[in-house]
């Protein structure tokens, strides 16, 4: 669950305050999504971040029916160490004392088609690979909140799409709170089953769409989505 | 590994070739003493083979001079140097005193230095530290303030604390940066121990070659400066091992 109630973030720029998010309000259920999708620059990635515990000037109250070691954040450039393995990128949170077990993560590498990869390098994989080991290192310390900022940007539609499904399915089968940020309408509505629009910066949230037949069989192709990414076309600021 | 060693061969080669062919020409166009000033390559190796007995203590002494100095100048400049460049804070007390003595030519120091700290290997150490950590410590401060954000908000979102992000993103980052900063280092600090050794010590490569030039024996100045030139290539050969060791990744495409 995640509740957040009149959040507010400022920022310091050329020695004056600019505030980004203002009196923001959110509800998530445990175990449902939420596809936050706004103008750019209008505070969502801020917004993640306050949510994973990176800002801490921020006034309002953000709740969490977990503790902060189950929140797991995807950064928008993934942030991989150039200098460790793949394995070692998987199992960072491990090796910071998060909990977790190796075997676990072995699994997700296998899941993710990237365990033959586990003594390379991040420079020795592809743009959708980096994307999956991301996502590997996040959910290795077996996350009950999964934040995920702009997941599959600039990834060809094919893998894209096959990421969304893998993440889609990730969040079916581990039953896990999830809050995406992306430009993407279609990504919004495939893995939002809540959809929420910011307005212009300073965000706030401007309409909420109830997105409840996300997931099911054959959604992509289903007029359903389509009405969804439409709705969410037309309130975009 | 063997394009490696064909490459030194063949650059070991040409060097060799180029000092023959500069001994011919000053034993050509010079007369008198001053035609024997550059002996050929054969003559100082012979020279070093020969006397090897002689010059080998001066190579450990300066060798351990150079070493524990060099070891010294790149522990505290790095810690320096990447705490200067990773917290802000401190950067801005330490970065104006660090551009207030980086510039001062270190050999000013040396009166000082031996006159605090004696005549012995101390005083040389300090002076050789003092020339090469401040070269390290602004590589390394650098590479710290180069460092990508994201590295450590990934990091900081896994729960990382403070000593975790130095262990986890900052040494490994800097590392290719405080290595090459290592490498500089060892030319300035063989050049300094050269100044060290001239005066008030009886031991050590640069006494050997003063004092071979003092009575004209050209060929053992060169033995002695060859001498020096294998305890630079032995340096440089072991930061060369340990980048490839701990730096594997900065490689890949090698």
């Amino acid at each position: 669950m995640i509740e957040i109630t009149g959040l507010s973030v400022e920022y310091e720029s050329g020695g004056e305050n600019e505030k980004v998010i203002s009196g923001l309000n959110l509800s998530l259920d445990k175990g449902d999504s939420l596809g936050v999708i706004g103008p750019n620059g209008c505070g969502k990635t801020t917004l993640l971040h306050t949510i994973a515990g990176l800002h801490e000037n921020y006034s309002g109250l953000i709740q969490v029916d977990t503790t902060e070691d189950r929140i797991a954040l995807i950064l928008q450039d993934i942030g991989l160490l150039p200098w460790k393995t793949i394995w070692k990128n998987a199992t960072l949170g491990l090796d910071l004392g998060r909990q977790g077990d190796e075997c676990g993560v072995e699994d997700l590498l296998h899941e993710l088609d990237l365990y033959s990869y586990r003594d390379s390098y991040p420079a020795q994989l592809s743009g959708g690979q980096k994307r999956k080991l991301g996502l590997a290192r996040a959910l290795a310390v077996d996350p009950e909140i999964l934040l995920m900022d702009e997941p599959f940007v600039s990834l060809d539609e094919f893998t894209r799409e096959s990421l969304q499904d893998k993440v889609l399915k990730l969040w079916q089968d581990r039953k896990l709170t999830l809050t995406l940020v992306t430009h993407d309408m279609e990504e919004v509505a495939f893995l939002g089953r809540n959809i929420a629009v910011l307005s212009q910066a300073p965000a706030s949230v401007k309409t909420w769409i109830e997105n409840p037949k996300m997931g099911t069989e054959g959604f992509r192709r289903s007029e359903e989505f389509y009405r969804v990414v439409k709705k969410t076309r037309q309130e975009l600021p | 590994m063997k394009k490696d060693l064909v490459r030194y061969a063949i650059s070991f080669t040409a060097v060799l070739l180029l000092w023959w062919l500069a001994s011919i020409a000053v034993g050509f166009f010079l007369s008198g003493p001053k035609s024997s000033v550059l002996p050929n390559p054969v003559k100082a190796f012979s020279a070093l083979i020969n006397h090897w007995g002689i010059i080998w203590p001066n190579f450990v002494r300066s060798a351990i001079r150079l070493l524990v100095s060099l070891m010294a100048a790149i522990f505290v400049g790095s810690t320096a140097g990447l705490i200067t460049g990773f917290e802000e804070k401190i950067s801005r007390f330490i970065s104006p005193i660090l551009y207030l003595v980086y510039p001062v030519p270190k050999i000013v120091f040396l009166p000082v230095i031996l006159i605090l700290f004696g005549l012995g290997d101390i005083s040389r150490v300090i002076f050789i530290f003092l020339v090469a950590v401040f070269q390290v410590m602004i590589s390394a401060r650098d590479a710290a303030k180069n460092i990508s954000p994201q590295w450590i908000k990934a990091v900081r979102s896994s729960g990382g604390s403070k000593f975790q992000i130095y262990r986890h993103v900052v040494i490994p980052a800097t590392l290719p940066s405080v290595l090459s900063s290592a490498r500089i280092s060892i030319g300035l600090g063989i050049a300094a121990l050269y100044l060290a050794e001239l005066s008030y010590t009886n031991v050590g490569l640069g006494y050997y070659i003063n004092s071979s030039w003092k009575v004209f024996s050209y060929t053992d100045v060169f033995a002695g400066i060859l001498a020096f030139a294998a305890l630079g290539l032995g340096l440089y050969l072991l930061v060369e091992v340990l980048e490839k060791a701990f730096c594997r990744w900065n490689y890949l495409d090698q």
